[in-house]
């Protein structure tokens, strides 16, 4: 009897193993930080001279508390900036409906709409980016390997002038007055 | 002999394959959720819900029927303006704060 439920349940295990093998495999996202700041030291192609490696060495697991820091910042603007870019274009499509039900033309708003929600999708994209390099930087052992350090700084400094760049887009594009005057002449015909 | 005879009865029985089938989908039903909560699926629905929470706009009601003024529209102009310029793009992503000096490596 009992070796009977032991088989079923080591039959029951090794036919459930691989189903948990796959999960975790989708839960590491097929990377790891080691090989994608690997790939970024690979695409950047920098060389550290002896001098600048062991000043990495020495100081970079202070400036891994630091990026710590910034990354937690990093998370708090993302979740505030989603939630307000998502209440103006929620906003947007409400002028439009209410535009509609009067009979008013407000097809510039789809046209603004597609415009924010696109930059959002891009922001999204690079943030997550900028989020993944933060995270690799400070779970690398940076004093074994100063070079994919350094590579993964320059890459963040990279990600971070993106995701810099797509905030100021998105202001400039919803600074657009002539979108909304446009919209009031619509309501007066 | 009679014991054996007895486990040998006890195991054909519905009750105890009954038992045993439950027994078999509870393993699996414990098994398959310990997996959901690894896999990035939940991490996903979680990120959702504390975004769903975060954003209070989601939750509220938003007025899609009621007649619109062209004094509406200025109002909302200018809540755009104002919401966006809550938002400090040059502190929320300094590009400084990934600098060598910010970072304590010169």
């Amino acid at each position: 009897m009992f070796l009977k439920i032991l088989s079923l349940v080591i039959l029951l295990e090794l036919l459930l193993w691989p189903a948990n093998i796959l999960a975790e495999n989708a839960t590491n996202n097929a990377s790891d930080p080691t090989s994608r700041l690997q790939l970024a030291l690979d695409n950047s192609k920098i060389t550290l001279d002896d001098t600048t490696k062991a000043n990495i060495v020495s100081k970079c697991q202070g400036a891994q508390i630091v990026l710590r820091n910034v990354q937690l910042e990093t998370d708090k603007a993302t979740r505030r900036r989603t939630g307000v870019y998502n209440s103006i274009i929620i906003d947007l499509q409400a002028i439009k409906l209410r535009m509609n039900r009067q009979g008013s033309d407000a097809s510039e708003t789809d046209l603004l709409t597609g415009k924010l929600q696109e930059i959002v999708d891009q922001f999204t994209i690079a943030v997550d980016s900028y989020g993944t390099t933060l995270s690799d930087l400070i779970a690398i052992d940076c004093t074994a390997q100063p070079e994919q350090f350094e590579a993964g700084l320059i890459l963040a400094r990279g990600q971070n002038l993106a995701v810099l760049g797509l905030a100021t887009k998105f202001k400039q594009t919803t600074n657009n007055n002539l979108i909304f005057e446009q919209l009031k002449r619509r309501l007066t015909l | 002999m009679r014991i054996i005879h007895k486990i040998k009865e006890y195991q054909s029985s519905p009750i105890f394959a009954v038992t045993m089938a439950s027994l078999i989908a509870l393993a699996m039903i414990g098994l398959t959720t310990a997996i959901f909560f690894k896999s990035s699926a939940y991490a996903t629905v979680k990120q959702i819900q504390a975004g769903a929470k975060y954003d209070p706009e989601l939750g509220g009601s938003i007025d899609t029927t009621s007649p619109i003024k062209a004094t509406d529209i200025d109002w909302f102009a200018k809540s755009f303006k104002n919401r966006l310029q809550s938002l400090d793009d040059q502190h929320d992503f300094a590009t400084g704060s990934l600098s060598d000096q910010s970072l304590g490596l010169q």
